[in-house]
Protein backbone atom coordinates (compact mmCIF):
# COMPACT_ATOMS: atom_id res chain seq x y z
CA UNK A 1 0.00 0.00 0.00
CA UNK A 2 3.07 2.20 0.15
CA UNK A 3 2.65 3.40 -3.43
CA UNK A 4 -0.76 4.84 -2.72
CA UNK A 5 -1.31 8.51 -2.22
CA UNK A 6 -2.26 9.64 1.26
CA UNK A 7 -5.71 10.89 0.38
CA UNK A 8 -7.09 7.72 -1.15
CA UNK A 9 -9.63 7.20 1.62
CA UNK A 10 -11.17 10.56 0.87
CA UNK A 11 -13.68 11.29 -1.80
CA UNK A 12 -12.41 12.50 -5.13
CA UNK A 13 -12.09 16.29 -5.41
CA UNK A 14 -14.32 17.82 -8.09
CA UNK A 15 -11.29 19.07 -10.03
CA UNK A 16 -9.96 15.52 -10.36
CA UNK A 17 -13.32 14.19 -11.50
CA UNK A 18 -13.52 17.00 -14.06
CA UNK A 19 -10.11 16.06 -15.46
CA UNK A 20 -11.29 12.45 -15.74
CA UNK A 21 -14.41 13.57 -17.60
CA UNK A 22 -12.34 15.69 -19.98
CA UNK A 23 -10.18 12.69 -20.69
CA UNK A 24 -13.24 10.53 -21.33
CA UNK A 25 -14.44 13.12 -23.84
CA UNK A 26 -11.35 12.71 -26.00
CA UNK A 27 -10.10 9.15 -25.40
CA UNK A 28 -12.50 7.48 -27.85
CA UNK A 29 -12.52 7.89 -31.62
CA UNK A 30 -16.01 9.39 -31.63
CA UNK A 31 -15.21 11.98 -28.98
CA UNK A 32 -11.81 12.85 -30.42
CA UNK A 33 -13.08 13.30 -33.97
CA UNK A 34 -16.12 15.28 -32.88
CA UNK A 35 -13.90 17.85 -31.19
CA UNK A 36 -11.34 17.83 -33.98
CA UNK A 37 -14.15 18.32 -36.51
CA UNK A 38 -15.28 21.44 -34.68
CA UNK A 39 -11.76 22.85 -34.81
CA UNK A 40 -11.22 21.90 -38.46
CA UNK A 41 -14.58 23.29 -39.60
CA UNK A 42 -13.88 26.52 -37.73
CA UNK A 43 -10.56 26.90 -39.51
CA UNK A 44 -12.14 25.93 -42.82
CA UNK A 45 -14.95 28.50 -42.74
CA UNK A 46 -12.47 31.23 -41.79
CA UNK A 47 -10.11 30.27 -44.59
CA UNK A 48 -13.03 30.39 -47.02
CA UNK A 49 -14.04 33.78 -45.65
CA UNK A 50 -10.56 35.21 -46.13
CA UNK A 51 -10.17 33.61 -49.54
CA UNK A 52 -13.52 34.46 -51.04
CA UNK A 53 -15.27 37.03 -48.90
CA UNK A 54 -15.46 40.69 -49.59
CA UNK A 55 -16.56 43.58 -47.42
CA UNK A 56 -16.81 41.69 -44.16
CA UNK A 57 -16.36 42.83 -40.58
CA UNK A 58 -14.70 41.39 -37.50
CA UNK A 59 -18.22 40.73 -36.25
CA UNK A 60 -18.93 38.62 -39.35
CA UNK A 61 -15.70 36.66 -38.88
CA UNK A 62 -16.55 35.94 -35.26
CA UNK A 63 -20.11 34.82 -36.11
CA UNK A 64 -18.83 32.55 -38.87
CA UNK A 65 -16.12 31.08 -36.67
CA UNK A 66 -18.76 30.18 -34.09
CA UNK A 67 -21.14 28.56 -36.58
CA UNK A 68 -19.66 25.02 -36.55
CA UNK A 69 -19.42 24.90 -32.78
CA UNK A 70 -22.94 26.25 -32.35
CA UNK A 71 -24.17 23.08 -34.09
CA UNK A 72 -21.72 20.59 -32.65
CA UNK A 73 -21.08 21.78 -29.09
CA UNK A 74 -24.57 20.72 -27.94
CA UNK A 75 -23.73 17.23 -29.23
CA UNK A 76 -20.52 17.24 -27.19
CA UNK A 77 -22.55 18.24 -24.13
CA UNK A 78 -25.10 15.51 -24.79
CA UNK A 79 -22.55 12.73 -25.30
CA UNK A 80 -20.68 13.63 -22.13
CA UNK A 81 -23.71 12.35 -20.22
CA UNK A 82 -25.46 9.90 -22.52
CA UNK A 83 -22.44 7.87 -23.64
CA UNK A 84 -22.22 6.55 -20.09
CA UNK A 85 -25.65 5.01 -20.61
CA UNK A 86 -25.44 3.95 -24.25
CA UNK A 87 -22.09 2.25 -23.57
CA UNK A 88 -23.14 1.21 -20.05
CA UNK A 89 -20.01 2.64 -18.51
CA UNK A 90 -22.27 4.31 -15.93
CA UNK A 91 -22.06 1.03 -14.06
CA UNK A 92 -18.32 1.55 -13.50
CA UNK A 93 -18.50 5.32 -13.12
CA UNK A 94 -21.11 5.28 -10.37
CA UNK A 95 -19.50 2.32 -8.66
CA UNK A 96 -16.26 4.29 -8.39
CA UNK A 97 -18.04 7.55 -7.49
CA UNK A 98 -21.41 6.81 -5.88
CA UNK A 99 -22.27 10.50 -5.61
CA UNK A 100 -24.06 10.96 -8.91
CA UNK A 101 -24.52 14.69 -8.42
CA UNK A 102 -20.73 15.08 -8.16
CA UNK A 103 -20.24 13.11 -11.35
CA UNK A 104 -22.87 15.29 -13.03
CA UNK A 105 -21.15 18.44 -11.73
CA UNK A 106 -17.80 17.21 -13.07
CA UNK A 107 -19.36 16.51 -16.45
CA UNK A 108 -20.93 19.97 -16.51
CA UNK A 109 -17.60 21.61 -15.68
CA UNK A 110 -15.90 19.46 -18.33
CA UNK A 111 -18.52 20.63 -20.84
CA UNK A 112 -17.84 24.27 -19.99
CA UNK A 113 -14.10 23.68 -20.28
CA UNK A 114 -14.49 22.09 -23.72
CA UNK A 115 -16.68 24.98 -24.87
CA UNK A 116 -14.05 27.40 -23.60
CA UNK A 117 -11.32 25.62 -25.57
CA UNK A 118 -13.28 25.65 -28.82
CA UNK A 119 -14.14 29.29 -28.28
CA UNK A 120 -10.46 30.14 -27.86
CA UNK A 121 -9.90 28.50 -31.25
CA UNK A 122 -12.77 30.55 -32.71
CA UNK A 123 -11.49 33.81 -31.24
CA UNK A 124 -7.88 33.24 -32.30
CA UNK A 125 -9.05 32.10 -35.73
CA UNK A 126 -11.32 35.10 -36.19
CA UNK A 127 -8.57 37.49 -35.06
CA UNK A 128 -6.12 35.93 -37.51
CA UNK A 129 -8.70 36.12 -40.27
CA UNK A 130 -9.27 39.80 -39.58
CA UNK A 131 -5.52 40.48 -39.49
CA UNK A 132 -4.76 38.50 -42.65
CA UNK A 133 -7.89 39.12 -44.65
CA UNK A 134 -8.41 42.72 -43.76
CA UNK A 135 -11.88 42.59 -42.25
CA UNK A 136 -13.40 45.80 -40.99
CA UNK A 137 -12.93 46.65 -37.35
CA UNK A 138 -11.28 44.38 -34.80
CA UNK A 139 -12.12 41.55 -32.43
CA UNK A 140 -13.10 43.55 -29.36
CA UNK A 141 -13.29 42.36 -25.77
CA UNK A 142 -17.05 42.62 -26.11
CA UNK A 143 -17.11 40.26 -29.08
CA UNK A 144 -14.88 37.79 -27.25
CA UNK A 145 -17.06 37.84 -24.15
CA UNK A 146 -20.20 37.29 -26.19
CA UNK A 147 -18.55 34.44 -28.07
CA UNK A 148 -17.70 32.69 -24.82
CA UNK A 149 -21.20 33.26 -23.43
CA UNK A 150 -22.73 31.86 -26.63
CA UNK A 151 -20.61 28.70 -26.61
CA UNK A 152 -21.09 28.04 -22.91
CA UNK A 153 -24.86 28.45 -23.23
CA UNK A 154 -24.92 26.13 -26.23
CA UNK A 155 -23.00 23.29 -24.62
CA UNK A 156 -24.95 23.71 -21.39
CA UNK A 157 -28.17 23.29 -23.33
CA UNK A 158 -26.82 20.08 -24.88
CA UNK A 159 -25.85 18.86 -21.43
CA UNK A 160 -29.42 19.56 -20.28
CA UNK A 161 -30.94 17.49 -23.09
CA UNK A 162 -28.43 14.72 -22.36
CA UNK A 163 -29.03 14.50 -18.62
CA UNK A 164 -32.79 14.77 -19.05
CA UNK A 165 -33.08 12.03 -21.69
CA UNK A 166 -30.05 9.80 -20.89
CA UNK A 167 -30.15 8.55 -24.48
CA UNK A 168 -27.72 9.73 -27.17
CA UNK A 169 -29.88 9.44 -30.29
CA UNK A 170 -33.02 10.83 -28.72
CA UNK A 171 -31.19 13.73 -27.09
CA UNK A 172 -29.36 14.70 -30.29
CA UNK A 173 -32.51 14.63 -32.40
CA UNK A 174 -34.62 16.55 -29.89
CA UNK A 175 -31.88 19.10 -29.19
CA UNK A 176 -32.02 20.07 -32.87
CA UNK A 177 -35.74 19.81 -33.49
CA UNK A 178 -37.37 21.10 -30.32
CA UNK A 179 -35.72 24.55 -30.31
CA UNK A 180 -36.48 24.96 -34.02
CA UNK A 181 -40.11 23.89 -33.57
CA UNK A 182 -40.33 26.31 -30.66
CA UNK A 183 -38.94 29.13 -32.81
CA UNK A 184 -41.43 28.44 -35.58
CA UNK A 185 -44.33 28.16 -33.16
CA UNK A 186 -43.57 31.35 -31.27
CA UNK A 187 -42.92 33.21 -34.50
CA UNK A 188 -46.06 31.99 -36.25
CA UNK A 189 -48.51 32.70 -33.47
CA UNK A 190 -48.82 36.40 -32.88
CA UNK A 191 -49.92 35.95 -29.29
CA UNK A 192 -46.65 34.17 -28.52
CA UNK A 193 -44.35 36.94 -29.69
CA UNK A 194 -43.72 37.99 -26.11
CA UNK A 195 -42.66 34.42 -25.38
CA UNK A 196 -40.46 34.43 -28.47
CA UNK A 197 -38.68 37.62 -27.43
CA UNK A 198 -37.74 36.17 -24.07
CA UNK A 199 -37.65 32.39 -24.41
CA UNK A 200 -36.61 31.60 -27.98
CA UNK A 201 -32.86 31.06 -28.03
CA UNK A 202 -32.93 31.84 -31.75
CA UNK A 203 -33.95 35.33 -30.70
CA UNK A 204 -32.16 35.82 -27.40
CA UNK A 205 -28.86 33.92 -27.49
CA UNK A 206 -28.51 34.40 -31.24
CA UNK A 207 -27.97 38.12 -30.75
CA UNK A 208 -24.72 37.28 -29.00
CA UNK A 209 -23.27 36.49 -32.42
CA UNK A 210 -25.46 38.09 -35.06
CA UNK A 211 -24.76 41.65 -34.09
CA UNK A 212 -28.30 42.13 -32.80
CA UNK A 213 -29.26 43.83 -29.57
CA UNK A 214 -27.79 41.74 -26.72
CA UNK A 215 -30.26 41.77 -23.83
CA UNK A 216 -28.83 39.85 -20.92
CA UNK A 217 -32.07 39.58 -18.95
CA UNK A 218 -33.66 37.84 -21.96
CA UNK A 219 -30.61 35.63 -22.40
CA UNK A 220 -30.92 34.64 -18.75
CA UNK A 221 -34.64 33.94 -19.12
CA UNK A 222 -33.98 31.64 -22.06
CA UNK A 223 -31.19 29.97 -20.14
CA UNK A 224 -33.59 29.29 -17.28
CA UNK A 225 -35.99 27.50 -19.61
CA UNK A 226 -33.50 25.71 -21.85
CA UNK A 227 -30.74 24.94 -19.32
CA UNK A 228 -31.90 25.23 -15.70
CA UNK A 229 -35.16 23.35 -16.13
CA UNK A 230 -33.76 20.34 -18.06
CA UNK A 231 -30.61 20.15 -15.94
CA UNK A 232 -32.67 20.30 -12.75
CA UNK A 233 -35.17 17.68 -13.87
CA UNK A 234 -32.38 15.59 -15.38
CA UNK A 235 -30.44 15.67 -12.14
CA UNK A 236 -33.48 14.45 -10.23
CA UNK A 237 -33.86 11.66 -12.76
CA UNK A 238 -30.17 10.75 -12.64
CA UNK A 239 -30.20 10.54 -8.85
CA UNK A 240 -33.10 8.10 -8.88
CA UNK A 241 -32.45 6.07 -11.98
CA UNK A 242 -31.69 2.38 -11.82
CA UNK A 243 -28.19 2.01 -13.28
CA UNK A 244 -28.01 -1.30 -15.12
CA UNK B 1 -11.16 -2.18 9.78
CA UNK B 2 -13.34 -5.21 9.38
CA UNK B 3 -14.84 -6.04 6.01
CA UNK B 4 -18.35 -7.24 6.65
CA UNK B 5 -20.95 -7.13 3.91
CA UNK B 6 -24.44 -7.27 5.29
CA UNK B 7 -27.72 -7.44 3.44
CA UNK B 8 -30.89 -7.10 5.50
CA UNK B 9 -34.50 -7.54 4.40
CA UNK B 10 -33.61 -6.27 0.97
CA UNK B 11 -36.57 -6.06 -1.39
CA UNK B 12 -36.91 -4.68 -4.91
CA UNK B 13 -40.19 -4.48 -6.75
CA UNK B 14 -40.65 -3.42 -10.35
CA UNK B 15 -44.36 -2.74 -10.54
CA UNK B 16 -46.11 -5.96 -9.66
CA UNK B 17 -42.95 -8.01 -10.16
CA UNK B 18 -40.84 -8.70 -7.09
CA UNK B 19 -37.27 -9.12 -8.31
CA UNK B 20 -35.73 -9.45 -4.86
CA UNK B 21 -37.85 -10.54 -1.93
CA UNK B 22 -36.71 -9.95 1.64
CA UNK B 23 -33.16 -11.12 1.04
CA UNK B 24 -30.72 -11.25 3.96
CA UNK B 25 -27.21 -12.64 4.29
CA UNK B 26 -23.85 -11.71 5.70
CA UNK B 27 -20.33 -12.09 4.34
CA UNK B 28 -17.46 -12.31 6.84
CA UNK B 29 -13.79 -11.42 6.42
CA UNK B 30 -11.64 -14.34 5.38
CA UNK B 31 -14.48 -16.10 3.60
CA UNK B 32 -15.79 -16.56 0.11
CA UNK B 33 -19.57 -16.48 -0.17
CA UNK B 34 -21.09 -18.06 -3.25
CA UNK B 35 -24.33 -16.40 -4.33
CA UNK B 36 -25.99 -19.08 -6.34
CA UNK B 37 -29.15 -19.18 -8.37
CA UNK B 38 -30.51 -19.59 -11.86
CA UNK B 39 -30.48 -16.67 -14.31
CA UNK B 40 -33.08 -14.08 -13.42
CA UNK B 41 -33.26 -15.16 -9.78
CA UNK B 42 -32.34 -11.69 -8.49
CA UNK B 43 -28.59 -12.05 -7.95
CA UNK B 44 -27.58 -9.07 -10.09
CA UNK B 45 -30.35 -6.87 -8.73
CA UNK B 46 -29.24 -7.69 -5.19
CA UNK B 47 -25.63 -6.85 -6.04
CA UNK B 48 -26.59 -3.60 -7.76
CA UNK B 49 -28.57 -2.60 -4.67
CA UNK B 50 -25.54 -3.46 -2.53
CA UNK B 51 -23.44 -1.09 -4.64
CA UNK B 52 -25.94 1.77 -4.60
CA UNK B 53 -26.77 1.53 -8.30
CA UNK B 54 -30.35 0.36 -7.88
CA UNK B 55 -32.48 1.97 -5.20
CA UNK B 56 -34.08 -0.76 -3.05
CA UNK B 57 -37.82 -0.74 -2.44
CA UNK B 58 -37.07 -1.57 1.18
CA UNK B 59 -34.33 -3.01 3.34
CA UNK B 60 -30.65 -2.14 3.60
CA UNK B 61 -27.31 -3.30 2.34
CA UNK B 62 -24.21 -2.18 4.21
CA UNK B 63 -20.44 -2.41 3.98
CA UNK B 64 -19.00 -2.31 7.50
CA UNK B 65 -22.19 -0.67 8.68
CA UNK B 66 -22.29 2.05 6.02
CA UNK B 67 -24.32 2.25 2.87
CA UNK B 68 -22.10 1.92 -0.18
CA UNK B 69 -23.04 5.44 -1.29
CA UNK B 70 -21.75 6.81 2.02
CA UNK B 71 -18.24 5.41 1.57
CA UNK B 72 -16.00 8.32 0.51
CA UNK B 73 -13.81 6.35 -1.91
CA UNK B 74 -15.48 2.94 -2.17
CA UNK B 75 -13.03 1.41 -4.65
CA UNK B 76 -10.43 1.45 -1.86
CA UNK B 77 -12.65 -0.79 0.26
CA UNK B 78 -14.80 -2.81 -2.11
CA UNK B 79 -13.72 -4.03 -5.50
CA UNK B 80 -16.76 -4.39 -7.72
CA UNK B 81 -17.34 -6.23 -10.98
CA UNK B 82 -20.98 -6.20 -12.01
CA UNK B 83 -20.84 -6.63 -15.78
CA UNK B 84 -17.61 -7.18 -17.65
CA UNK B 85 -19.30 -6.22 -20.92
CA UNK B 86 -20.25 -2.77 -19.66
CA UNK B 87 -17.15 -1.01 -21.00
CA UNK B 88 -16.75 1.43 -23.85
CA UNK B 89 -15.65 -0.69 -26.83
CA UNK B 90 -13.48 2.15 -28.12
CA UNK B 91 -11.22 2.34 -25.07
CA UNK B 92 -8.18 0.16 -24.62
CA UNK B 93 -7.88 -2.06 -21.58
CA UNK B 94 -5.16 0.17 -20.26
CA UNK B 95 -7.26 3.30 -20.77
CA UNK B 96 -10.16 1.78 -18.81
CA UNK B 97 -7.87 1.13 -15.86
CA UNK B 98 -6.13 4.49 -16.21
CA UNK B 99 -9.45 6.34 -16.00
CA UNK B 100 -10.40 4.33 -12.92
CA UNK B 101 -7.01 4.93 -11.29
CA UNK B 102 -7.35 8.67 -11.89
CA UNK B 103 -10.90 8.67 -10.54
CA UNK B 104 -10.00 7.01 -7.28
CA UNK B 105 -6.76 8.94 -6.91
CA UNK B 106 -4.27 6.15 -7.44
CA UNK B 107 -0.91 6.22 -9.12
CA UNK B 108 -1.33 5.28 -12.79
CA UNK B 109 2.00 3.46 -12.61
CA UNK B 110 0.16 0.52 -11.11
CA UNK B 111 -1.89 -0.10 -14.23
CA UNK B 112 0.60 -2.14 -16.33
CA UNK B 113 1.53 -4.32 -13.36
CA UNK B 114 -2.13 -4.96 -12.59
CA UNK B 115 -2.91 -5.86 -16.20
CA UNK B 116 -0.09 -8.39 -16.06
CA UNK B 117 -1.44 -9.79 -12.83
CA UNK B 118 -4.78 -10.64 -14.44
CA UNK B 119 -3.11 -12.16 -17.48
CA UNK B 120 -3.55 -9.33 -20.00
CA UNK B 121 -0.20 -8.81 -21.70
CA UNK B 122 1.15 -5.53 -23.10
CA UNK B 123 -0.35 -6.28 -26.49
CA UNK B 124 -3.81 -6.95 -25.07
CA UNK B 125 -3.57 -3.83 -22.91
CA UNK B 126 -3.18 -1.68 -26.01
CA UNK B 127 -6.14 -3.23 -27.80
CA UNK B 128 -9.61 -1.75 -27.71
CA UNK B 129 -12.03 -3.52 -25.39
CA UNK B 130 -14.42 -3.96 -28.33
CA UNK B 131 -12.01 -6.57 -29.67
CA UNK B 132 -11.74 -8.48 -26.38
CA UNK B 133 -13.24 -11.90 -25.79
CA UNK B 134 -15.64 -12.19 -22.87
CA UNK B 135 -12.89 -13.94 -20.93
CA UNK B 136 -10.53 -11.00 -21.48
CA UNK B 137 -13.24 -8.58 -20.41
CA UNK B 138 -13.71 -10.58 -17.23
CA UNK B 139 -9.99 -10.35 -16.56
CA UNK B 140 -10.10 -6.59 -17.16
CA UNK B 141 -13.09 -6.39 -14.82
CA UNK B 142 -11.18 -8.29 -12.15
CA UNK B 143 -8.26 -5.88 -12.59
CA UNK B 144 -10.69 -2.99 -12.17
CA UNK B 145 -12.02 -4.56 -8.97
CA UNK B 146 -8.52 -5.15 -7.59
CA UNK B 147 -7.23 -1.70 -8.58
CA UNK B 148 -7.91 0.06 -5.29
CA UNK B 149 -6.44 -2.78 -3.20
CA UNK B 150 -9.78 -3.34 -1.48
CA UNK B 151 -10.55 -5.61 1.47
CA UNK B 152 -13.76 -6.83 -0.11
CA UNK B 153 -14.74 -8.07 -3.54
CA UNK B 154 -18.23 -8.14 -5.03
CA UNK B 155 -18.22 -10.03 -8.33
CA UNK B 156 -21.26 -10.83 -10.45
CA UNK B 157 -20.78 -13.93 -12.62
CA UNK B 158 -17.02 -13.39 -12.92
CA UNK B 159 -16.41 -16.85 -14.33
CA UNK B 160 -18.70 -16.25 -17.32
CA UNK B 161 -16.68 -16.63 -20.50
CA UNK B 162 -13.51 -17.80 -18.78
CA UNK B 163 -11.90 -20.96 -20.05
CA UNK B 164 -11.10 -23.79 -17.58
CA UNK B 165 -7.62 -22.39 -17.02
CA UNK B 166 -9.15 -18.97 -16.35
CA UNK B 167 -11.66 -20.41 -13.91
CA UNK B 168 -8.84 -22.17 -12.07
CA UNK B 169 -6.83 -18.93 -12.02
CA UNK B 170 -9.72 -17.00 -10.57
CA UNK B 171 -10.44 -19.65 -7.98
CA UNK B 172 -6.83 -19.39 -6.77
CA UNK B 173 -7.00 -15.61 -6.79
CA UNK B 174 -10.18 -15.54 -4.70
CA UNK B 175 -8.93 -18.19 -2.25
CA UNK B 176 -5.72 -16.21 -1.84
CA UNK B 177 -7.70 -12.98 -1.36
CA UNK B 178 -9.86 -14.57 1.34
CA UNK B 179 -6.81 -16.31 2.82
CA UNK B 180 -5.31 -12.90 3.52
CA UNK B 181 -8.43 -11.84 5.39
CA UNK B 182 -10.45 -10.43 2.51
CA UNK B 183 -14.20 -10.82 2.07
CA UNK B 184 -15.52 -12.16 -1.21
CA UNK B 185 -19.08 -12.27 -2.52
CA UNK B 186 -19.39 -13.86 -5.93
CA UNK B 187 -22.43 -14.92 -7.85
CA UNK B 188 -22.93 -17.68 -10.35
CA UNK B 189 -25.69 -19.64 -11.96
CA UNK B 190 -23.38 -22.65 -12.22
CA UNK B 191 -22.79 -24.70 -9.12
CA UNK B 192 -19.44 -26.15 -10.17
CA UNK B 193 -18.00 -22.64 -10.55
CA UNK B 194 -18.54 -21.75 -6.92
CA UNK B 195 -18.57 -24.98 -4.96
CA UNK B 196 -14.79 -25.36 -5.16
CA UNK B 197 -14.08 -21.83 -3.95
CA UNK B 198 -16.94 -20.84 -1.65
CA UNK B 199 -16.95 -21.36 2.12
CA UNK B 200 -20.59 -20.52 2.30
CA UNK B 201 -23.38 -20.77 -0.19
CA UNK B 202 -26.43 -18.53 -0.41
CA UNK B 203 -28.96 -20.00 -2.81
CA UNK B 204 -31.59 -17.73 -4.30
CA UNK B 205 -34.62 -18.58 -6.41
CA UNK B 206 -37.28 -16.24 -7.74
CA UNK B 207 -35.91 -13.39 -5.65
CA UNK B 208 -35.94 -15.24 -2.32
CA UNK B 209 -33.21 -17.07 -0.46
CA UNK B 210 -34.11 -20.73 -0.19
CA UNK B 211 -30.99 -22.19 1.41
CA UNK B 212 -27.91 -20.82 3.10
CA UNK B 213 -24.93 -22.28 4.87
CA UNK B 214 -21.56 -23.94 4.47
CA UNK B 215 -21.34 -26.64 1.87
CA UNK B 216 -21.04 -29.14 4.73
CA UNK B 217 -24.18 -27.81 6.39
CA UNK B 218 -26.13 -27.95 3.18
CA UNK B 219 -24.93 -31.46 2.60
CA UNK B 220 -25.33 -32.88 6.09
CA UNK B 221 -26.74 -36.38 5.86
CA UNK B 222 -26.05 -36.72 2.18
CA UNK B 223 -24.59 -40.19 2.55
CA UNK B 224 -21.52 -42.05 1.36
CA UNK B 225 -20.38 -43.67 -1.86
CA UNK B 226 -18.50 -46.92 -1.31
CA UNK B 227 -17.09 -49.63 -3.52
CA UNK B 228 -15.80 -52.99 -2.36
CA UNK B 229 -13.31 -55.41 -3.89
CA UNK B 230 -15.93 -58.11 -3.47
CA UNK B 231 -19.35 -56.51 -3.80
CA UNK B 232 -21.20 -59.35 -2.09
CA UNK B 233 -18.99 -59.16 0.99
CA UNK B 234 -19.51 -55.39 1.23
CA UNK B 235 -23.27 -55.69 0.87
CA UNK B 236 -23.30 -58.31 3.62
CA UNK B 237 -21.17 -56.08 5.85
CA UNK B 238 -23.52 -53.14 5.38
CA UNK B 239 -26.59 -55.27 6.00
CA UNK B 240 -24.92 -56.69 9.08
CA UNK B 241 -24.32 -53.17 10.43
CA UNK B 242 -27.93 -52.20 9.70
CA UNK B 243 -26.99 -49.52 7.12
CA UNK B 244 -29.40 -48.77 4.26
CA UNK B 245 -27.89 -48.76 0.80
CA UNK B 246 -28.77 -48.78 -2.85
CA UNK B 247 -26.66 -49.78 -5.80
CA UNK B 248 -25.54 -47.31 -8.48
CA UNK B 249 -25.48 -48.37 -12.09
CA UNK B 250 -21.66 -48.44 -12.03
CA UNK B 251 -21.64 -50.92 -9.16
CA UNK B 252 -20.81 -48.44 -6.38
CA UNK B 253 -23.11 -48.42 -3.37
CA UNK B 254 -24.75 -45.30 -1.98
CA UNK B 255 -25.09 -45.71 1.77
CA UNK B 256 -27.26 -43.52 3.97
CA UNK B 257 -24.58 -43.01 6.59
CA UNK B 258 -21.40 -41.03 7.18
CA UNK B 259 -18.17 -42.44 5.66
CA UNK B 260 -16.83 -43.32 9.11
CA UNK B 261 -19.77 -45.63 9.89
CA UNK B 262 -19.41 -47.33 6.53
CA UNK B 263 -15.66 -47.77 7.00
CA UNK B 264 -16.18 -49.28 10.46
CA UNK B 265 -18.79 -51.72 9.17
CA UNK B 266 -16.45 -52.85 6.41
CA UNK B 267 -13.49 -53.18 8.76
CA UNK B 268 -15.51 -55.19 11.27
CA UNK B 269 -16.44 -57.77 8.64
CA UNK B 270 -13.09 -57.72 6.85
CA UNK B 271 -14.53 -56.45 3.53
CA UNK B 272 -11.86 -54.70 1.44
CA UNK B 273 -12.79 -51.24 0.18
CA UNK B 274 -11.45 -49.69 -3.00
CA UNK B 275 -13.37 -46.46 -2.72
CA UNK B 276 -14.95 -44.59 0.18
CA UNK B 277 -16.12 -40.98 0.01
CA UNK B 278 -18.89 -38.62 1.01
CA UNK B 279 -21.57 -38.36 -1.66
CA UNK B 280 -21.21 -34.56 -1.71
CA UNK B 281 -20.50 -33.72 -5.31
CA UNK B 282 -23.47 -35.40 -6.81
CA UNK B 283 -25.58 -34.54 -3.83
CA UNK B 284 -24.83 -30.83 -4.00
CA UNK B 285 -25.78 -30.74 -7.65
CA UNK B 286 -28.95 -32.58 -6.88
CA UNK B 287 -29.68 -30.19 -4.04
CA UNK B 288 -29.07 -27.17 -6.24
CA UNK B 289 -31.36 -28.45 -8.96
CA UNK B 290 -33.99 -29.43 -6.44
CA UNK B 291 -33.81 -26.04 -4.75
CA UNK B 292 -33.79 -23.94 -7.87
CA UNK B 293 -36.14 -25.68 -10.23
CA UNK B 294 -39.81 -25.48 -9.66
CA UNK B 295 -41.71 -27.87 -11.91
CA UNK B 296 -44.64 -25.46 -12.14
CA UNK B 297 -42.62 -22.42 -13.28
CA UNK B 298 -40.46 -24.63 -15.45
CA UNK B 299 -43.49 -25.61 -17.43
CA UNK B 300 -44.68 -22.01 -17.53
CA UNK B 301 -41.38 -20.83 -18.93
CA UNK B 302 -41.74 -23.15 -21.90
Amino acid sequence: MSVLAADVRHRAPLARLTVVELRKAVDTRAGFWLLLTIALLTVLVLVLLVATGSDWSAQDAMALALAPSSFLLPVVGILLVTSEFSQRTALTTFTLVPSRSRVAAAKFLAALALAAVTTVICVVGAALAVAVGGGDGSITAGLVGEAFAFSLLNIAMGFGFGILLLNSALAIVLSFTVPIAWSILTEAIRGLHGVRDWLDTGNTWAHLVDGGDVQWERIAASAALWILVPVGLGLLRLLRTDVK
Amino acid sequence: MRGVIEVEQLTKRYGAHTAVDDVAFRCEPGTVTGFLGPNGAGKSTTMRMLCGLTPPTSGTATIDGRRYADIPNPAREVGVLLDASAQHPGRTGREVLTLAAMTIGLDRERVPELLGRVGLDAKAAKRRVGGYSLGMRQRLGIALALLGEPRMLVLDEPANGLDPEGIYWMRELLRDFAGRGGTVLLSSHLLHEVEAVADRLVIIRQGAIIAEGTAAELLAGSGTVVRGLEPDALRAALDGAGLRWREHRDGALHVEAEPEAVGRAAAASGAVLVELRGAERGRLEELFLQLTTDPATDRQAR
